[in-house]
Formats: C-alpha cells, sequence, structure tokens
C-alpha cells in the first residue's frame, strides 16, 4: 500500500439490507490510484453486495461513499457508471442476445480526464483479446465461459473506467483461462487502471493485489498488505479455507 | 366453395391478423422491456378508434388521422401513463400492476362514455380505398391491402431499429438485464418511457388502420384485450416476431373457423392458447429469458 496514490474512492460505515435482513455492517473501504485492491471474503460473505452498493444497484441503508469529491450514496446507478466506476459481475457477465460487438458498443463511454495514458476503443480492445474480433458477429450468449468472462472485462474497459470493478472474474473458469485473465490485469494494472478486485481464488488475487480486505457476514475482518496476511494463518484458516 | 372463395377469405382474415400484429408488437414490446403486461393496451386501441372517428369529422381527412393520432397517442397516453402511473409499480408485485392497468382501462372506458356517450360510431372506408382487386375468382379489397402493407412495413421498421441501431441494441440489453444496462451508464428509466411511448403509438396506429372497417363502441377495448394477449402468449411475451406469428395463427384460423366450424369460431383461439402453452409454455418464440 503506498500512501502517496491519490484515493480514488472511499467507503465508509457502510450498512445495507436485502429487504429485512442486514447484509453490511459498516463496511469501510478505500481504493487508491492505479493500485488493485483485494476484497477476499467466501460465498455470501457480502462481496457483491457491497460492490452492488458501490454502483448504485442496491440502496445502502446509511453510510458514505465518497468518488470524485461526492458522497455517491443516493446517486442513480447509470449515473455513477456514467462518472467512471464500471463493474464485470460475474453473476451476469454479457448481454446473451447482443452480438460480441453489440456488447462493446453498448459499454462505449469517452474518458473522463485527460491525463489517461490509454483510451480505449473497439480496435484497441480487440488488440488486447484477438479472440473477440473473431467472434465479433456472434451472439455472446453463444459463447463459452471464459470467452464471455474475457468480453464482460473489455464491455467494462469500453467505459473507459476511473475505477475497473472486477467481481470475481475467475469464477467457474479453467485454470488455463484464469491464467490468461491473471496476465490481462497485469496490464491494465500496468496502465495505470485503478481496480478493485473481489475474489474467493487467493491464490489469484495475490499474484495482482496491491492491498487485501477480507470481508466475512458483512463486516471487514482484515485489511493490510497480503504479506501481512499471510503472517496471520489464523485469519486466513477462519476466513477464507473452503 | 371453390378454392378462390377460401384465398379471398384467407386474405382477409390475413389483413385482421396485422392488426392484431399492431397492438401485440406494442403490447409484447413493453413487456419484453418493462416487465408489465399493460392490460389497458386494449383501451387505448378503443380510445384511438373513438379519437381517429372525430378527427376524421372535424379535418374530413382520414390521411390526417391516420398520420397524426399514433404520434400524438404515443407521446401524450404513453407518455403520461407511463411518467404518472406504471413508472412506480416496476418494483411492486405484479399483482399491483395488474390492478393498475385494469384500473386505467376502467378510466378510459368512462371517459370515452363521457365525450362520445354510448351509441357506435363508424368512421366510413375513405374514397381512394374503396374498391377491390381481383385476379381470376380471387378478390381483395383495396383495404385490406394497405393493411397488410402497413403492417409488414412497420414489423420491418421494428426489426430495423431493433438490431441496426443503437437505441435497438439498448432495448434489447433492457430485457436481458436492466442492472447490466444501468452499469454500462444507460439510463433505464427514460428506455423505459421511450418504450412505453412507441407501445402506446403502435396501439395508436392499429386503431387508425382498423378504424375504417371497424365500429367503434364501448366493450371491444375488453374483447380486443383478450385477443391480443392470447396473441403474445403463443408467440412469446416479449417476442415480435412470435407477435407476428401468433398474430397470423389466430387471424387465419378465426377466419377460416367461422364458415367451417362457426359453432366453434369463438373458443377456437383459446384452444390454440391451450395447446401451446401445453407443449411449449414459454411460447413460440418465448425465451425462458424474455428477449425482444
Amino acid at each position: 500500500m503506498d500512501k502517496n496514490h491519490k484515493v480514488v474512492l472511499e467507503v465508509k460505515d457502510l450498512h445495507t439490507y436485502y429487504g429485512l435482513s442486514h447484509i453490511l455492517f459498516g463496511v469501510s473501504l478505500v481504493v487508491r490510484q492505479g493500485e488493485v485492491t483485494c476484497l477476499l471474503g467466501r460465498n455470501g460473505a457480502g462481496k457483491t453486495t457491497l460492490i452492488k452498493s458501490i454502483c448504485g444497484l442496491v440502496p445502502a441503508s446509511s453510510g458514505e461513499v465518497w468518488y470524485q469529491g461526492k458522497n455517491i450514496i443516493k446517486t442513480p446507478a447509470y449515473r455513477i457508471a456514467a462518472s467512471g466506476i464500471i463493474p464485470a459481475f460475474s453473476d451476469n457477465r454479457v448481454f446473451g442476445n447482443l452480438t460480441v460487438r453489440e456488447n462493446l458498443e453498448i459499454g462505449k463511454m469517452s474518458p473522463r480526464s485527460s491525463d489517461k495514458k490509454v483510451i480505449w476503443t473497439i480496435e484497441k480492445v480487440y488488440e488486447l483479446f484477438p479472440i473477440l474480433k473473431e467472434f465479433e458477429k456472434r451472439w455472446a450468449g453463444s459463447l463459452s465461459g471464459g470467452q464471455q468472462q474475457i468480453l464482460c472485462v473489455a464491455k467494462a474497459l469500453m467505459g473507459n473506467p476511473e475505477l475497473l470493478i472486477l467481481d470475481e472474474p475467475t469464477i467457474g473458469l479453467a485454470p488455463v483461462v484464469i491464467e490468461s485473465i491473471g496476465e490481462q490485469v497485469e496490464i491494465l494494472k500496468a496502465e495505470n487502471t485503478s481496480i478493485l478486485l473481489t475474489e474467493q481464488n487467493v491464490k489469484f488475487a495475490s499474484k495482482l493485489g496491491d492491498t487485501c480486505s477480507i470481508i466475512d457476514m458483512g463486516e471487514i475482518k482484515f485489511q493490510g498488505t497480503f504479506g501481512e496476511l499471510y503472517k496471520n494463518e489464523s485469519i486466513v484458516s477462519e476466513y477464507l479455507s473452503v | 366453395m371453390s378454392g378462390d372463395i377460401w384465398i379471398s377469405l384467407l386474405i382477409a382474415g390475413l389483413s385482421r391478423a396485422m392488426i392484431y400484429f399492431l397492438l401485440a408488437s406494442g403490447l409484447t414490446l413493453i413487456f419484453g422491456v418493462l416487465k408489465v403486461i399493460n392490460f389497458a393496451h386494449g383501451a387505448f386501441y378503443m380510445l384511438g378508434i373513438f379519437i381517429c372517428y372525430s378527427v376524421v369529422k372535424l379535418t374530413g381527412n382520414f390521411a390526417v388521422a391516420f398520420l397524426i393520432i399514433p404520434l400524438v397517442f404515443g407521446l401524450v397516453i404513453g407518455g403520461l401513463t407511463e411518467t404518472v402511473l406504471f413508472r412506480r409499480v416496476y418494483k411492486a408485485e405484479h399483482v399491483m400492476q395488474l390492478l393498475l392497468s385494469i384500473g386505467v382501462t376502467y378510466i378510459i372506458a368512462d371517459v370515452v362514455k363521457i365525450i362520445w356517450g354510448v351509441s357506435p360510431y363508424s368512421v366510413g372506408m375513405p374514397e381512394i380505398f374503396r374498391g377491390f382487386f381481383s385476379l381470376g375468382g380471387i378478390t381483395i379489397t383495396k383495404y385490406n391491402l394497405f393493411i397488410i402493407a402497413i403492417s409488414l412495413v412497420t414489423a420491418l421498421a421494428m426489426f430495423a431499429v431493433l438490431y441496426k441501431t443503437k437505441i435497438g441494441s439498448i432495448i434489447r440489453a433492457c430485457t436481458y438485464n436492466r442492472e447490466m444496462t444501468m452499469t454500462a451508464g444507460v439510463n433505464v428509466s427514460r428506455v423505459f418511457t421511450i418504450v412505453f411511448v412507441v407501445g402506446t403509438a403502435l396501439a395508436g396506429l392499429a386503431s387508425v388502420t382498423a378504424a375504417p372497417i371497424t365500429t367503434g363502441m364501448l366493450g371491444m377495448d375488453n374483447e380486443m384485450i383478450m385477443i391480443v394477449f392470447s396473441v403474445v402468449i403463443i408467440g412469446g411475451a416479449g417476442s415480435i416476431t412470435g407477435a407476428l406469428l401468433g398474430a397470423t395463427i389466430i387471424g387465419v384460423v378465426e377466419a377460416l373457423a367461422v364458415p367451417l366450424l362457426p359453432e366453434f369460431a369463438e373458443v377456437i383461439m383459446y384452444v390454440i392458447v391451450a395447446i401451446v402453452l401445453l407443449f411449449k409454455p414459454q411460447g413460440l418464440f418465448g425465451k425462458s429469458e424474455a428477449r425482444v
């Protein structure tokens, strides 16, 4: 964690309910510019609820989400996306009834700041993921799981994110595909993209991540570097082992 | 009866089917995107017929009514119904949505009663469309041909917009997954309004298209919504192709059933619905995930 890096997103004491069930209990989290911030936890720990709250898809009942000098907790989801927080969800990866190219075009947004190193366009995305060019006319629903995951990330990149949220990008994928996704995330990181990565796959996350938070039962149980995490075996075994 | 008469009957059935299609396409489009079955769609149709009558009486010109009504109808009636009423119930239970649309049906029926009274009205056939074409023993009225043409043009235009334009892919994206569409920066509630306006404009188009061959009267809304709802069920909710096929099946079967099985003509539509539901509960073109 480099304290000199600018804070991109700060979540403070966030509480979220689904109907009557309390899901998030005062979660706080910081994402810094150009870093990969990992959010680790088991299934049902609250990872997806947290990122859906950040994206404005699930209304938080109290707390703050600071982004670009504003508390965006009441901002509509489409405005949050338009301002540059772009998620790639694992439960719904692509629009299956749109072609690969249409999936990319629908996610297209112009970059918001002029100091961007890279500007993502369809051509640039095709360069990073040549398989998408090959399949551009196919229905996204006909792609394999791994290809859909690639398209899901590519679609998010088309929005030229200030903050890219990757929700369990490795879930359900073969090891060789996971490896190639890891390589792509490395490239994005090298290009100074800020990334919030949720994972159950600690090995994958630790290769990419700068910092990690562990969430369990809707509460943050640990925050620090991976080095610090591995020194603390009891946390790993209590919250992460299957 | 000779073969020619059957072909003439078939074409008459087809033109009837195309009115069903115009209505069903709006209903199914709205359902596909908003996931709301708007039972007031039949009332919109009835209101459109009465408005058409008044506009034709006032201007003496059917073309004016034909061009203006669908547009104004969509923007005013569709726009108001969506932004003032339907927007409030998207997150409510289906029963609430159903009650609201039935409530709108009653309100429109009373509005029609207040403005036009209880007697039936007829627009009359415009001069230019009177008469028929004959080809051997087959006769087709000019207006039936017009109905079929206008409906096919509408169907083609809908497919062109849905599959060849940006707004089309956004609409399809909304039918697939709303949340994911929002996170692509799309203002989904504006898309809902647009789709509701277009769907209602299609009801207005169905009204003006049907007006010269239909008598406007109270109660026609309920009769029509049952047919159109059946069309949507047969074709598969949310599918335009399904609406086209479902409407064709119902319109043609209805036309042929009248001379063949007169005593079953009214029932046969529901028999088709039952058979389709038995073998393909999601409808002929329906997907488990509704799409346009």
